[in-house]
This record gives structure tokens, sequence and C-alpha cells, in this order.
């Protein structure tokens, strides 16, 4: 988005940008309006039009959403479920200087709209299509001098790769086991996605691959070919207009061409053997071919204690801080863990709408933007376990974390926080993809840590601060597995709270929370 | 596509069908944009989208599922742009030809989650500072004087600092779209 990307237009992008802001904000004149229309005869200014007004109806959207969809309250429409549907929150007074004017009509009927779209989004949360589903398929066993992509998702050993997650290497090795003990070495630069439990797809770049002693059929997929791995060793090399080379070291290979898939029987490899596949679905076996150094595997390292193995907890001296199930009905703020049967007398400070305890779902459900708070100050020397089951039903994402102050009204967090998002899926057009990344965590607000996540509905999310050391660490975890761990640039002393926070328009679910620490 | 709302179906009732229902809330963000590419003023946006609700609501008989909601939907908020620009001439906006052309870019590539999972990721991106000016701006309860006032800026030195911001936000937001795409 710069004159760049239009020269030919005088003007261009500065003064498309002047101008629309102009029109967003109802001061633009007749002599703008003209010099607008002049620049949108273009059809790529016009791209860049459309683009700016939606991040601005976006931000919109966002942000005034509070004051459009305060309605009249209609009458309870019966459903299919009825004894399933959970009550819904209420909606705040709108403020005077805000009513909006709907017509009680069209407030009515779109109110019975939403309504019984959230009773649809309910029943479905009931019916389990929200299912969280890992679909961790495989794990980075090896690595050797790898650097990534830029934007690309950062892997590192013990990382677990899941179904639609893409490794795209800028240079150096990686090494990744399936779940069934096929292994392939990636040597960048290259991008290839993990897609089933024996299934992947090379785009670019080069690869090997060697099955498990017991596995089978596992597919390599490339842009002009298809492999299958009969019980062998080979290797997998994409060009820059999607040719494939490959190359047999063991055993057997099948190799079709994506041309001609269905039409034409697999060639077959032997060991030895090489072949080019071409986009046209030509299959071409090589006599002598050019010799190309692939990498067969990769030095492992040494095996790392069970887990928890980054930090020492002592179970026996364990104690539990705040336990909170957030079992019960009304309001969170002003509450206590311990009135309703758990731990810790301190009490919740959270906004006073819109955060409210659900007896018919058993958790605390929230529909409005914010923070809760309980007081938590860390000693030195201790190992603390913050832990919280979330589910963000609807919206964009919901957090747990650490943090200095208790603003009720600001779901950013200060130190040690993990985010969750609802979708971490993107459509694009007709296909779909995981965001790498879409889900982080980390210290503090200037740099997440690890890798992230991808991971979606039901997940119990614990972050461990680590006071031990001099430099306090934090360890991320989404049930047993350590997505990622960081140490803070400078201790942070001043943590007062821990906080559970969701961000605007997002609707989410606690449950379990607790605070338990031990001394090792 | 149907520019104009048929004569069919024009009362209101409050019995929903639970598809439509379902059509009409997952499409709302989308067609809100729609109407924002029309109509970039948020006092003209918010009056729109509430027609363009109410028209979809009475001729909801009409719609036929065999095709695609947005377009159909932007059919009737396209009317109801029109008829808020020839009714309301308070501020100044493209000609009608244009905006025919503006619509047409806008529904050929929606894209409405992308770009607010996009948006999400470049907000954050954003000094705390801009972020809370662009939200105090965007919420609408405090005219952008009063905001000038109290940071001692001019009126016209924040509406260029929200430009600014709203134009890097932009840039963020498509190369974040253009890099997931190329990846």
């Amino acid at each position: 988005m710069s004159n760049a990307s239009n020269p030919s237009v005088p003007g261009g992008s500065g003064d498309l940008a002047r101008l629309t802001a102009a029109m967003c904000d109802g001061t633009a004149t007749h002599a703008d309006r003209d010099q607008l229309e002049r620049l949108l005869a273009s059809p790529l200014l016009r791209r860049e039009y459309v683009a700016t007004i939606r991040v601005h109806a976006e931000l919109a959207w966002r942000w005034r959403k509070a004051a459009r969809q305060i309605v009249p309250r209609p009458r309870p429409k019966p459903t299919s479920r009825p004894q399933d549907a959970a009550p819904l929150p209420a909606q705040p007074e709108p403020p005077a200087a805000r009513a909006p004017r709907w017509r009680v009509v069209a407030g009515t009927a779109l109110a019975a709209c939403i309504v019984i779209a959230a009773l649809v989004v309910i029943q479905a949360i009931d019916q389990g299509w929200w299912q969280s589903s890992t679909n961790s398929l495989a794990r980075v066993v090896a690595s050797d001098g790898a650097v990534w992509q830029p934007d690309a998702a950062v892997y590192a050993i013990d990382d677990a790769v899941a179904a639609g997650d893409v490794l795209s290497l800028a240079s150096g090795l990686v090494e990744i086991s399936y779940a069934d003990g096929t292994a392939v070495v990636l040597e960048g630069p290259s991008s290839f996605e993990v897609r089933a439990a024996a299934d992947g797809r090379l785009t670019s770049g080069r690869l090997t691959a060697t099955l498990g002693a017991s596995s089978k059929g596992f597919a390599v997929h490339t842009p002009s070919a298809v492999i299958t791995d009969l019980g062998t060793q080979f290797g997998v090399e994409v060009d820059a207009n999607g040719r494939t080379d490959v190359r047999v070291f063991e055993g057997l290979v099948e190799l079709a061409a994506v041309a001609s898939l269905g039409a034409v029987a697999p060639a077959r490899l032997a060991a030895g053997n090489a072949a080019e596949v071409d986009d046209a679905g030509r299959i071409t076996l090589l006599d002598a071919p050019a010799p190309k150094k692939f990498v067969l595997s990769l030095p492992k390292p040494a095996p790392r204690p069970p887990r928890p193995r980054d930090y020492r907890w002592n179970d026996a001296a364990a104690v539990m801080l705040h336990a909170d199930s957030f079992i019960g009905s009304g309001a969170l703020a002003g509450t206590s863990p311990s009135s309703r049967g758990g731990t810790g007398e301190a009490t919740w400070v959270a906004p006073d709408t819109g955060w409210q305890l659900d007896s018919g779902r058993n958790a605390l459900r929230v529909t409005s933007a914010g923070a809760a708070f309980l007081p938590f100050v860390p000693d030195r020397g201790r190992v603390y376990r913050v832990s919280v089951t979330m589910h963000v039903s609807d919206g964009s994402w919901a957090a747990i974390g650490l943090t200095e102050k208790a603003n009720t009204q600001i779901a950013g967090l200060d130190h040690a926080w993990m985010l969750q998002r609802r979708t971490t899926t993107l459509r694009l057009h007709d296909s779909t993809k995981k965001i790498p990344n879409a889900a982080y965590l980390g210290p503090g607000q200037a740099g997440s840590v690890g890798r992230g996540d991808t991971l979606t509905g039901e997940q119990a999310r614990t972050i461990v601060l680590d006071t031990t050391k001099p430099r306090w660490r934090a360890f991320f975890f989404a049930g047993d597995e350590l997505l990622g761990q960081g140490e803070f640039d400078t201790t942070p002393a001043k943590i007062s709270h821990v906080a559970i926070s969701v961000f605007e328009n997002t609707t989410a679910e606690f449950r379990n929370f607790s605070i338990e620490s031990c001394r090792p | 596509m149907a520019d104009q709302p048929m004569n069919r179906g024009d009362d209101v009732s409050d019995e929903p069908s639970e598809d439509f229902v379902a059509l009409l809330v997952s499409h709302q963000r989308q067609v809100y944009a729609f109407i924002a590419t029309l109509l970039p003023h948020a006092a003209d946006i918010e009056d729109v989208y509430q027609q363009t609700c109410l028209a979809l609501w009475k001729k909801r008989d009409l719609y036929d599922t065999a095709r695609d909601f947005f377009p159909w939907a932007c059919g009737f908020a396209k009317h109801e742009a029109f008829k808020h620009i020839r009714r309301d001439s308070r501020r100044v906006n493209l000609s009608e030809e244009m905006l025919a052309l503006v619509a047409d870019t806008a529904i050929a590539d929606p894209r409405p989650d992308d770009r607010s999972l996009a948006l999400d990721i470049c907000l954050g991106k954003l000094q705390a500072d801009h972020r809370d000016l662009l939200r105090r701006c965007y919420e609408g309860t405090q005219p952008i004087k009063e905001i000038a006032t109290a940071m001692a800026i001019s009126a016209a030195a924040l509406t260029m600092r929200l430009q600014r911001i709203r134009h890097a936000v932009v840039r963020c937001v498509e190369k974040t779209l253009a890099a997931w795409e190329g990846s």
C-alpha cells in the first residue's frame, strides 16, 4: 500500500489517504470528492480505498458496537431444546447520549434474530461442534542452524506439529518425526505442510523421508507429483518451477504425476532410481542424475527428563493459594473463591456487568471486554502454577496473565500471559490454513516467547512462574504440553495481580481457576 | 444482484426463520463494512445499516437459499445507501456511478474473518497510546474537538494524527493478509 504500488497515478496513495480520511470524518468538500473520484477511476486505487474503508468499518464495528446492539428485549421464543438454553446475559442500559434510533419493529425483529442466533450457538456448543482438536501429528526432534522464514511459525525441538501447520525454513535443517516413526528432514529454503498422519506437502525446497519400522504408505505431495513410500528412504526436491526431482535411496516408491492422476498408473522406482516430474505430468527417468546431497538424518539432542522438566516442583510442599471452580450464579465482582467452596478469601475485582457465574454451564461466562483480578504478589525463591480452563466461543480472544495493576476496563496484561483465540483458521478463497502463532504468549507486551499455538476450543492452560533464579522465568502449558518459555527482561517485582482478560466483542467461558505454589 | 427490494412480503412478522437469522447474524459485520465503503461517515453507516437490516428482515421470504447471501444482502444495502444519499445530502458523497464501481470492488473480495483477525493482530502491534487514541475517537462518545482539547492539540492536528495511525494499520493489515496468502 504505497505510491510505489501505482506509480502511474500522480498523487496516488498519499492523496488517497487524505481524501479517504476526509470522507470518513465527513469533512470532504466537493473539490475533495471530485479529486477522489478521479483517483478511484483506477481499479488499483479503488481496491486500496475499499481496503482502507474496511479497516475504518471494522474499527467502528467493534468499538461502536455496544451502542448499536442495545435493542428492546424480545419475548423469548421457544426452541427445539429450551432446556439447554443458557440464560442470555443482560444487556447494559444504554447511556442517554448514545441511545440508538432503532424503530421498535426493527428492534423487536432483530432482537429476536440475536436471541435465536445466540441459542443456535449455545446448542452448537452443547452438541460439541466446537470440540477441541489439537491434531498433533508430528514433533520436531532435531534442528541444525534452522532459520525460519519471516512471519512463519518458529519451531523448536520437542514442539508439536499439528495438521495444517507449515514449516517454512529460510535455511538450515530440521527433522520432524511423525507419530508412526516416519522421519522427515527438511532442508532450507523449503516449505512443508504436515497434512495428515502419513501425509505432507512439499511446496518448495528439499526433504528426505525415512519410514518408521512399522509404517507404510507415507505420501509426499508436491505441486507436480505424489510420491508414496512403500517402505523405504527417499529424497524429494521441488524447484522454483514446481518440477519435482525424486531419488530413492532404499526400498520402493510409487510416483504419480499430479497432471495425470487417475489416468496413468503410477511409476515404481526402486533403490538407486531417480526421476523428474514436470507440471505437464511428464515423468522422466534419469539415467545419470546430477549428484545432489540429501541429508538423511540429523544428530538428536540428548533425551530430556520427563515433565515438569524446566522447573522444579515439590508436590508435597505445594500450597493452594486460590482455587475457584466458578460454580455458582450472579456477578463475579466482589465474590471470593471461598464463597463457592473454593480456596482463598480475597475477592475478585471485576467489571460489574458481563462477568457472570453461569449456574447452567458451571462456568464464569464473560460477554463484555475487560479483566478480572485476584491479588497475587509472588515471592522470590518459589514456583507458582496459575491454571484455568478457557474457551472462546465468539469474537476474538481471551487471556490469563500476571499484571501490575487492576484496571477492569483494560484487557491488556503486563507480564507472563497466554492468549487464546476463537479461531486460528483462515479462509483464503477456496482453501483454509492455520495462522502461525495466532495464539501467542509472552512475558510482556513487548514480545512473545515460544512459538505460540493454534489451539482453539476448550483448553486447560497453565502459566508456571519460577522465581528461584535471579532472572524470573515463565513456562506456558496447554494441558501437559509445554508451548514455550521465557525470561523476563527485568524481574517484574511489581506483579500485584493475576488476571483473566477478554477482548472486545468476545464471549468466553472459564472454569477451574487455581494458583498453587511451592518452595522446591 | 438485486438493487431493489421486491414488492412481496412487506409484512413484518416476529416469527423468525432460524436459517435466515443465522445468515443475517453471520453476515452482519460484512454488510456493515460494505455499507461503509459507500457511506464512510459513522452516522451514515449506522442509519443505513439499520434500514438495511429491516429491509432484509422484511424480505427474508424472497431469499433463495441457493444463492450467496452476501451479494443478495448488498443489493438491499446499496439501495438503502442510495436512498439515504438522495434524502440526506448533509455530507459530500461519491457519485452514484462511482459508488456502483466501489460496490462491485467491495463485493468481489469480502474476507471479513481474515481482515478482522489481521486487524486484531495489527492493533496489538500499535503503540498503546495510538491504540487508545484510535479507540477513543471511534467510540463516538466524545467529539474530536474535545479529545483534541484534552490532548492540548488542535482538532486538525488530531485528525492528521488519526489519519497516520489508521494508514499504518491499513498497511499492516494488507501486509499481514498478503503474507498469509503467500505463505
